[in-house]
């Protein structure tokens, strides 16, 4: 068998320090394997961002085992517009990645960026705009460009589509699908919602209280909750569709 | 008929060409009536709104038409004349209740304000009133919270508290502006039940803007969808999501996620 994405065993994770030193994450264990999607779902407060910034090391105060085997993991985020340098055009938040990993030759640089915007849906043209005159959609697209420009294969998804429309909602969910197939992505998807979850991930952990009370395939608890907080995110997801 | 909308138009003047936000809007409403707007981001539905609120804040805005509240054209008083109208007659909230709370001010106090503002009551009937307006946007234990500071408070709570504060002049018609956009879906169902209890109990109409035909489903029986600055399908909100008319209403229809999984293959745009 493949060797993991990562591994977390019996994790635990504080913020502050002293008297205000505040346990998040309590004994968290989860895998990933390549190739797959994984949802991570909870309300705010749950710990599940907390999780995603350990996994990227930004959360340094941790007890247990975590190891990441894939290469420069990144983060998408829920609002791109905290992201991407406002300053800077679109061609620019695409090279410079390329350009700090050590690409020297120019014309490699801009022929890797040019396939990357294709990629995300979007065309040269973006290039020259600044973050400011793209919608919340292209911005995202952008972003997800950016995480993927140094070749990395394993993204950590923090409520990329919570702050769209839900007709971009949807464009974003397509490409994410889209690329994974193409490029053999490995997600971490994090999100409030667990129908949106459903679309895309193979296996779901659900958190609350720091604490995940639930994991397996996303169909069986989809099917089959145990838990009564899983139950209610079930409930309040279903109720919008009538 | 609380509230006729006549032709309004919102055009800004601030490019070379002029651009058309809203575009001869039409709106009849009865009290206690919930009537819902979907669209995108730019679709004009806010826009809309803070027409109707007299708060559009581009000097290049041209406002035109009718809005005829009660008879009164909303659109013709003066700033001053319209905000004396308001907390009386229509009151509106947000989507992020943490830019529209003032971080400096006490829970309670800022739900007192439009009293305060509005003068004459004594004190200790504004905070009655406040404590009811409170508890009526399903905040448990408004005494306690009423010292309580908007940062100590959760997203939902927030958003109580702004229901609370725009509830508290009792007015006829409460616009809500993407209010639960910025939820968790579990808060979601909950503050859309919290505006169903005050429509069923106090006879509040409301005015819900939303991107999501889903969560205008759940709350209002009659629903105009708009697309760039234009009504171009109303009715009875389920014989829309029975048989839409319009692609676009069949796009916003089909943007909600449902039990299908997603699967790669060449979608891009």
């Amino acid at each position: 068998m493949a060797e993991p994405i990562f591994t977390v065993s019996h994790l635990n994770s504080f913020y502050g320090r002293g008297k205000e030193r505040k346990q998040v994450l309590r004994d968290v264990s989860l895998t990933l394997s390549p190739g797959e999607a994984l949802g991570v779902v909870g309300e705010s407060g749950s710990g599940k961002s907390t999780l995603a910034k350990s996994l990227l090391g930004l959360v340094t105060d941790i007890q247990g085992e975590l190891v990441v085997n894939s290469p420069r993991p990144q983060m998408v985020f829920q609002d791109p517009y905290g992201s991407l340098n406002p300053a800077k055009t679109v061609g620019w938040i695409l090279e410079e990645p390329l350009r700090a990993a050590g690409v020297k030759d120019k014309a490699e640089r801009r022929r890797r960026v040019e396939e990357m915007i294709a990629l995300v849906g979007l065309s040269p043209e973006h290039l020259a705009r600044r973050p400011a005159r793209l919608s919340g959609g292209q911005r995202q697209r952008v972003a997800i460009a950016a995480a993927l420009i140094q070749g990395s294969r394993f993204l950590v998804l923090d409520e990329p589509v919570s702050a769209l429309d839900v007709t971009l909602q949807a464009q974003i969910m397509r490409l994410l699908a889209d690329l994974k197939e193409r490029l053999g992505l490995s997600y971490l998807f994090i999100s409030h919602d667990l129908a949106v979850v459903y679309q895309l991930c193979d296996r779901v952990a659900v958190m609350t209280g720091g604490e995940i009370v639930e994991q397996g395939d996303v169909d069986y608890i989809y099917d089959h909750p145990q838990h009564e907080y899983t139950k209610k995110l079930l409930a309040a997801s279903l109720a919008l569709d009538g | 008929m609380m509230l006729d909308i006549r032709d309004l138009s919102v055009v800004f003047h601030d490019g070379p060409q002029p651009f058309t936000a809203v575009d001869r809007f039409n709106l009849q409403m009865d009290a206690g009536e919930v009537v819902g707007i979907v669209g995108e981001s730019g679709s004009g539905k806010s826009m809309t709104a803070h027409a109707l609120m007299g708060i559009i804040q581009s000097p290049y805005a041209e406002v035109t038409g009718k809005a005829l509240f009660d008879g009164t054209d909303l659109l013709s008083l003066s700033p001053r004349q319209l905000r004396e109208y308001q907390g009386d007659e229509l009151s509106i909230i947000f989507q992020e209740p943490m830019t529209s709370l003032d971080p400096t001010m006490r829970v309670g106090r800022q739900v007192e304000e439009a009293l305060r503002v509005h003068g004459k009551l004594p004190p200790a009937e504004r905070k009655a009133r406040s404590l009811a307006a409170m508890r009526l946007a399903g905040l448990p234990d408004p005494e306690n919270l009423w010292d309580a500071w908007p940062h100590e408070l959760s997203g939902g709570m927030r958003q109580r508290v702004m229901i609370a504060a725009a509830l508290v002049l009792r007015p006829k018609l409460l616009i809500a502006d993407e209010p639960t956009t910025a939820l968790d879906v579990t808060i979601q169902a909950q503050i859309l039940e919290t505006l169903k209890d005050i429509n069923r109990t106090e006879g509040v109409a409301i005015l819900f803007i939303s991107h999501d035909l889903a969560v205008v489903r759940a709350l209002c029986p009659r629903v105009l969808v708009m697309k760039e600055g234009r009504i171009v399908e109303s009715g009875p909100t389920e014989d829309i999501f029975r048989t839409p008319r319009e692609d676009y209403t069949r796009l916003l229809i089909s943007s909600r996620p449902t039990r299908t999984k997603l699967k790669g293959g060449g979608v891009h745009g």
